[in-house]
């Protein structure tokens, strides 16, 4: 069919579909080369015509900063094309495949398996049958192997690229780290080898050579006598270990990247900027903490002048600034500060996605909010008791959470959100019950302290995940809960509550458990998502979607100990099936956090004091002097508080 | 200090149709600011920008020529605001002019209270039905009975005629490029405040006992004025009149 004639053709299906504003493209900001092709242009021979992915629907895709930052860098690039790939929803997708019409892209709308390339986020695990839908849709082979010469090659990256084996046979390769300063040089080597004529095998020899390329097919699992290990097969040259790849100028990089405007109401509705990247708090659960090791961060000058400009270039009310904990931002006061002067005459807001457990972010929160309706604050104390919360290195102590809700409560705010886990390592009953009695203990302190109609009025809003073992954290050993014991410890904790005042949320023990299972699998867990995405699985992700029976089916048909997988303790010299990816933080590290964690001793953050020697300072050709003491003495409240309170 | 307030028309053509109206507000409200036109502000908790839009286009509706009403804090020249406006303006929702109008007008969603729309049906469509059946299947739609739309789980009835006051106008016509023959079909539906019988709901049922589904039809409103009691028509902008044709 002729491409104007799928492009109508899918317009059509579009119109009849929920959300039709998702398929429309045509956005505000879109790149001029782009734009031309909309327009009819034809595409110059020699141009490497791509797509980025996010395997979700348009509004959660387009919140997505790393897919703005990829599309900005790849069509910097004379030689390169890049649009965008969304998948649509459930009543789209049916309507497209009873009419025979491919996943096709956001822009051009030129089928996929067009392309040259298909880059793929993974965003998290529970997303990877949804690759798989976006693979079928677009009718390109699921497998990799049975991808011939004609179509793209498909290339996976994201926060779940660190262990890739679960996904390892459909994608062609993975990128493992950050962009800014490599993707060009992938983009501009797979432009000579396709002009050279080169095979797909040839060109994913190749690309193995570059930094952070992982091009599964040249590696095999091995079964060793302590778990799975992944090596280069003999004679390909792949490399044993594959390096993450660190922005290194990221202060240097846009703050900004691209103007893209949608028309429809996207999650993420705002300009964001990305202040800081990584996150020093060493948190032993979280393994974006580890993996974007280490903090770096931009100037509030240059912050100040991208942000205006990229607010005139959009025209959004609203600027967000983003990054794992932006209240640890040096700079932060003088930002806002300064962001505030120049933003509230023309009637645009700046909020904080996340907010660290002290007195300071309640006052960054009242400064930003103003005179305007206060919603809510969020925060993460993650564990209710403070042995627990040492054990994961949350260096936060009860009287801080009193305060901050304290701060909140006398500030005008009339609602707080907290985040727990329960099922971290070494959690007791006690501990769980330690939730309900710290909330308890935060409502008498309300009571207490202010006018009892507002205190009446006070919500905590209580938020419960289940602790999932995430590869490359100092908890990457430990056993998952299972699902029975998640449930009776998620009665436990609800006998535990304060009878009023509280709204209690939790995260299914179901998902929790099929994404233990993704996060750490090996290879043969492809072949359970594979049977999982045949049985319906492809949208699992979204909500009310997920259903249990697909997966423990896929499991059984597989042959996969799922159970083994999730709840198996391992011991800290076992061979693991991402043992061939350094994310930069040293294994010894890892272990030595593993172990301090079993003793409840807690590791100080380096931007407030020494450095704690994790390697990734190092891995990445960065001084670690200009991490360690980064913030010492700019806002060390929290820790001098600590250190009062441990004394 | 008095504001100015500038009144703007742009249009919702091919795949701009398929836009709710929030989304060509929230659209409108990003062209403002990039436009940098001194838009003045509500004083609430939340400042807003002061900012009207004409009666909603339903989703998957055209339009010619949609207005709002912008509050401008200084005077900027008619011709430099379209100017700032059409460089603007993303690629669904071109900026097609602008004037002042006097603070006191009635607001735009009020006043507007009559449309012209158009339907543009594939002659393929019809299959061998002549213009004259059509048109006579359409007056029976027309001039029947109540219309039943469930809105926010309400029944509500909607008798046609009292909303589409005049018979349709049908001709045939070569209408694209290509050669392919089309029925258009016009006529004047009203907007009364009270509620009006939706576009599409109408068209919809124009089109059902012809077993077309809307989706494969163009629907386009292409005019969109203030009717008198004495048939006569205003509009809100100089130079806006095509299209009226059918009252």
């Amino acid at each position: 069919m002729p491409a104007h004639q799928l492009s109508e053709q899918f317009l059509r299906l579009a119109a009849r579909a929920q959300y039709p504003s998702r398929s429309l493209d045509h956005e505000w900001g879109v790149s001029t080369a782009l734009a031309e092709v909309q327009e009819g242009c034809e595409i110059p021979p020699g141009v490497l015509h791509g797509a980025f992915c996010y395997p979700a629907s348009y509004e959660l895709g387009q919140s997505n900063n790393a897919i703005k930052i990829l599309t900005a860098l790849a069509n910097a690039l004379p030689e390169v094309l890049a649009e965008r790939v969304f998948l649509p929803g459930d009543d789209l997708r049916a309507l497209m495949r009873s009419d025979g019409v491919p996943l096709l892209t956001l822009e051009t709308n030129t089928p996929v398996r067009e392309l040259d390339f298909l880059g793929v986020t993974l965003p998290y695990e529970l997303s990877f049958p949804a690759v798989l839908e976006v693979l079928d849709l677009a009718d390109l082979p699921l497998r990799a192997a049975e991808r011939d010469e004609s179509l793209p090659l498909v290339i996976g990256g994201g926060p779940c690229v660190y262990n890739p084996e679960p996904l390892a046979p459909f994608f062609d390769a993975f990128f493992l780290g950050e962009a800014e300063e490599e993707l060009p040089s992938l983009m501009q080597r797979l432009t000579e080898l396709r002009g050279q004529g080169a095979t797909r095998a040839e060109q994913l020899c190749q690309l193995a050579t570059l930094p952070g390329m992982y091009v599964p097919s040249l590696y095999e699992a091995v079964a060793t006598g302590s778990g799975t290990r992944t090596v280069p097969v003999a004679g390909t040259g792949a490399p044993p270990v594959i390096e993450r790849v660190v922005a290194r100028s990221f202060a240097d990089s846009p703050a900004v990247c691209g103007s893209v405007v949608p028309y429809s109401e996207v999650i993420h509705d705002r300009l964001a900027v990305e202040v800081q990247r990584g996150c020093s708090r060493g948190c032993r659960f979280c393994q974006a903490g580890m993996t974007y090791r280490p903090v770096r961060q931009r100037r509030p000058d240059d912050l100040l002048r991208e942000i205006l400009a990229g607010l005139k270039a959009t025209g959004y009310d609203e600027v967000s600034l983003t990054s794992l904990s932006t209240t640890d931002y040096a700079q932060l006061p003088e930002l806002l500060r300064r962001l505030k002067s120049r933003l509230d005459p023309v009637g645009v807001s700046c909020s904080l996605p996340s907010l660290r457990i002290d007195a300071f972010s309640v006052e960054a929160a009242r400064q930003l909010s103003g005179g305007a309706k206060k919603s809510g604050l969020t925060f993460a104390p993650e564990a209710g008791s403070q042995r627990l919360r040492d054990v994961i290195n949350k260096n936060v102590t009860e009287q801080q959470l009193l305060d901050t809700v304290r701060a909140a409560a006398a500030n005008g705010w009339r609602r707080v959100k907290l985040y727990f886990m329960i099922g971290l390592p070494t959690e007791t009953d006690a501990d769980v019950r330690a939730i309900g009695e710290l909330l308890q203990r935060l409502q008498e302190m309300l009571f207490e302290e202010f006018d009892r109609s507002l205190a009446r009025a006070f919500t905590l809003s209580v938020s419960v995940a289940s602790f999932i073992p995430k590869p490359h954290t100092p908890f990457q050993w430990e056993a998952q809960d299972s699902r029975e014991e998640l449930q009776r410890k998620q009665r436990l904790l609800e006998d535990s509550l304060p009878r009023r005042g509280v709204t209690l949320h939790y995260h299914g023990a179901d998902t929790s458990f099929v994404e233990g299972v993704l996060a750490r699998g090996d290879r043969r867990v492809a072949a359970a998502i594979e049977a999982a995405w045949r049985a319906g699985a492809g949208t699992d992700a979204w909500e009310g979607n997920f259903d249990l029976t697909r997966w423990e089916q896929a499991f059984a048909d597989c042959g996969l100990d799922a159970v083994n997988i999730s709840q198996r303790q391992r011991t800290l010299d076992e061979d693991l099936p991402w043992g061939h990816i350094s994310t930069g933080v040293s294994l010894e590290y890892l272990r030595r956090e593993a172990e301090l964690a079993r003793a409840e001793a807690t590791t100080a953050d380096c931007t407030f004091e020494a450095c704690s020697a994790c390697g990734a300072c190092q891995a990445a050709g960065i001084d670690p002097k200009t991490v360690a003491g980064l913030r010492r003495g700019v806002s060390g409240d929290r820790q001098q508080a600590r250190r009062g309170s441990d004394a | 200090m008095a504001n100015f307030r500038l009144r703007f028309s742009f249009s919702e053509q091919g795949r701009g149709a398929l836009l709710s109206h929030l989304e060509v507000q929230r659209a409108l409200t990003r062209l403002l600011r990039r436009a940098e036109l001194p838009f003045v502000l509500t004083q609430g908790f939340s400042p807003r920008m002061k900012l009207a839009t004409g009666p909603a286009l339903p989703v998957g509706i055209a339009s010619q020529a949609e207005y709002a009403d912008v509050e401008l804090s200084r005077f900027v020249k008619p011709a430099e605001a379209t100017c700032r406006l059409q460089s603007a303006a993303p690629p669904l929702l071109p900026v097609l002019d602008c004037a002042y109008v006097r603070p006191q007008e009635p607001s735009l969603d009020a006043w507007l209270n009559a449309q012209t729309i158009e339907l543009r049906i594939d002659q393929a469509l019809l299959a061998d039905r002549s213009l004259e059946e059509v048109c006579r299947q359409f007056e029976a739609v027309r001039t029947g009975p109540a219309l039943e739309v469930e809105r926010k789980g309400k029944l509500r009835q909607y008798i046609p005629a009292d909303f589409v006051p005049d018979p349709l106008e049908l001709s045939a016509r070569t209408a694209d490029s290509e050669g392919e023959r089309s029925v258009i079909a016009r006529f004047m539906l009203l907007l009364p405040a009270a509620g009006a019988l939706r576009s599409d709901v109408f068209a919809a049922a124009l089109l059902s006992p012809l077993g077309i589904d809307l989706f494969d039809i163009t629907v386009t409103r292409i005019a969109l004025f203030h009717l008198n009691p004495d048939g006569s028509c205003q509009f809100a902008l100089p130079g806006r009149a095509a299209g009226v044709g059918s009252q």
